[in-house]
């Protein structure tokens, strides 16, 4: 029979039993009775089973140093204005804001919001994941020490990269024009722009593109055996694709700066996001271009670059709202400059037939 | 009688993808180290190395999810990425262009999917899964050098295929493992990349 919880069977030198309760410290012959132990709890007593409790938040939060590290975070946020308004939106804040006043055990009911990270940033439900990957980041120096440059950074990090599947799946299908947009996701990419999406397109589309050229050179080859491989593609493709979406929004930045509009006015990780989501089509485009027809390629090609043209306008454009006329044109300019190179130097310079 | 016969360690139920990095000191401890012959220190090592690469090939390191590869060195992903760099760069026209690719490939890429599972909120090791990632090439490495063997293109894409379907079985458990519930599938996905990239270069070498 099982025995309650905290409690352990041991058995003496000379084989009698015993049983002893870790929590209360006490030592007794009998067995414990499962009387006043309610029944849900019967079952897992014998294996202790995490759960999670508001108790287990308190902890990182009650110290002084998380306190600190989560100053530092505001500081930050205040700095950059879409993410205080997120920050005031999110379900995150309005738990931690009642943490921090009360020290008692929050309602449990609210416990689901802070473990989903569903909404706003999360930094609440951050914290609690976050200072344990920081911890295993930094190689294993858990003993809490205070907040280094490295944890607050890969916190930061973490907040960029708070998304689900299904979050990022439903941002892939904006860029598909038919069956009508889903409003609410393209709400969602303006309002918590994330970098996971924009990262991996762009690293998928750099090796897609440098593999189809490739494979698209040896069906062409005329001997296939004797095909070699062009590995100068893979820099090429990597420095137009990371250096276009590095560039656009330095680019944003630098033009901003000779006007005297405010930086608050831009959110350039949403430049960032929307440009390295619009990459997207390229992955389907560079697969089709392995068909060895010249017209069908540019063909696709032009299709791709109109679908990243379409993504960027309706999520990208309308948002940009500046006084100054010129500013205006470069911030829309930039990644659509970028779209455009991107597929057109992949048409031009990746197949053989057009290479000399 | 037993002297403890009941006593059931702690099982954490709500965190049971938690794993501490361990290197391998933690397996020599209590043995003597100091006064023992140099070879006998090498082949300790190798032997380590070759149990590793044998675990990765049996199926057992799928139903286990990777845990053989627990204890952590980076030497047998550095054999194996050599290996490959130097098997790849063999017939190309740009030989040292193909083996450096190879050697970001495999390092760069294992470090930013580790990077990227700890950023999705993974309980990682960084070592640990750049261990398992590097191991896990070593059915591609195989398929490498059987096409270097037999240069005929449709063998090639046989043992590429295998090789690869191979590699991600083995670590693609792993990775899911470590990863929050509706998370996974973005923490798999540059797994899966990343030996896509390897084979690629394989397939076009």
């Amino acid at each position: 029979m099982a025995l309650p919880p905290n409690w352990e069977r041991y058995t003496t030198e000379d084989g009698k039993e015993y049983f002893h309760n870790a929590a209360l410290n006490k030592t007794q012959w009998e067995r414990p009775s499962c009387d006043e132990v309610p029944l849900a709890s019967l079952n897992t007593s014998d294996v202790f089973t995490y759960k999670p409790s508001a108790a287990d938040l308190e902890v990182p939060r009650s110290t002084a140093k998380s306190q600190e590290l989560d100053d530092l975070f505001m500081g930050v946020a205040a700095s950059e204005p879409t993410e205080l308004v997120s920050l005031k939106e999110g379900p995150g804040d309005e738990l931690s804001s009642s943490g921090r006043s009360t020290n008692s055990a929050l309602p449990k009911a609210s416990l689901p919001t802070l473990q989903g990270a569903g909404g706003g940033l999360g930094f609440a439900a951050g914290f609690a994941a976050g200072a344990a990957a920081a911890s295993a980041a930094s190689g294993g120096d858990g003993q809490g020490s205070a907040p280094t440059f490295s944890s607050w950074l890969l916190l930061l990090a973490q907040s960029l990269f708070d998304v689900s599947t299904d979050d990022v799946v439903r941002r892939l299908k904006l860029l598909v024009p038919y069956p009508a947009q889903d409003r609410s996701t393209a709400e969602e990419l303006r309002t918590r722009p994330d970098f996971y999406g924009p990262f991996w397109v762009a690293t998928t589309a750099v090796l897609f593109l440098a593999a189809t050229g490739n494979f698209a050179r040896l069906i062409e080859s005329p001997h296939p055996s004797l095909f070699k491989a062009d590995y100068s593609l893979v820099p090429l493709a990597a420095s137009l694709v990371y250096g276009g979406l590095i560039a656009v929004p330095i680019l944003a930045r630098v033009s901003v700066f000779f006007t005297d509009e405010e930086v608050a006015n831009i959110d350039f990780k949403k430049i960032i996001c929307v440009c390295g989501y619009g990459l997207a089509p390229s992955i389907p485009v560079s697969i089709l271009c392995i068909i060895p027809v010249g017209f069908l390629r540019w063909l696709f090609v032009l299709g791709g670059l109109a679908l990243s043209l379409y993504f960027i306008k309706g999520n990208l454009l309308e948002d940009i709202s500046v006084k100054v006329r010129w500013l205006q044109l470069t911030l829309i300019a930039a990644p659509v400059i970028l779209q455009v190179l991107v597929f057109f130097i992949y048409r031009v310079r990746f197949f053989a037939g057009d290479r000399d | 009688m037993a002297y403890e016969p009941t006593y059931q360690s702690p099982q954490f139920h709500g965190g049971d993808g938690m794993v501490t990095p361990s290197g391998s000191i933690e397996s020599q401890q209590g043995r003597c180290t100091l006064d023992e012959p140099v070879t006998e220190t090498i082949m300790r090592d190798l032997r380590s190395i070759g149990m590793k690469l044998k675990y990765v090939m049996l199926p057992r390191a799928r139903e286990d999810k990777g845990q053989g590869l627990r204890e952590w060195d980076l030497w047998g992903p550095l054999v194996l990425c050599l290996a490959l760099g130097i098997m790849l760069s063999m017939h190309a026209e740009q030989a040292s262009l193909a083996f450096g690719l190879v050697f970001i490939i495999v390092w760069v890429g294992s470090g930013i999917v580790t990077i990227n599972a700890l950023l999705l909120k993974g309980k990682i090791s960084f070592f640990q899964s750049v261990c398992v990632l590097g191991y896990c090439i070593f059915p591609l490495v195989i398929a490498a050098f059987c096409s270097l063997m037999l240069n005929v293109i449709w063998l090639k894409v046989i043992f590429v295929t295998i090789g690869f379907t191979w590699a991600t079985g083995a670590s693609v458990n792993f990775m899911s493992e470590l990863l929050p519930e509706d998370r996974k599938a973005l923490g798999v996905y540059p797994v899966w990349l990343f030996y896509v990239a390897i084979a690629w270069l394989i397939l076009i070498s």
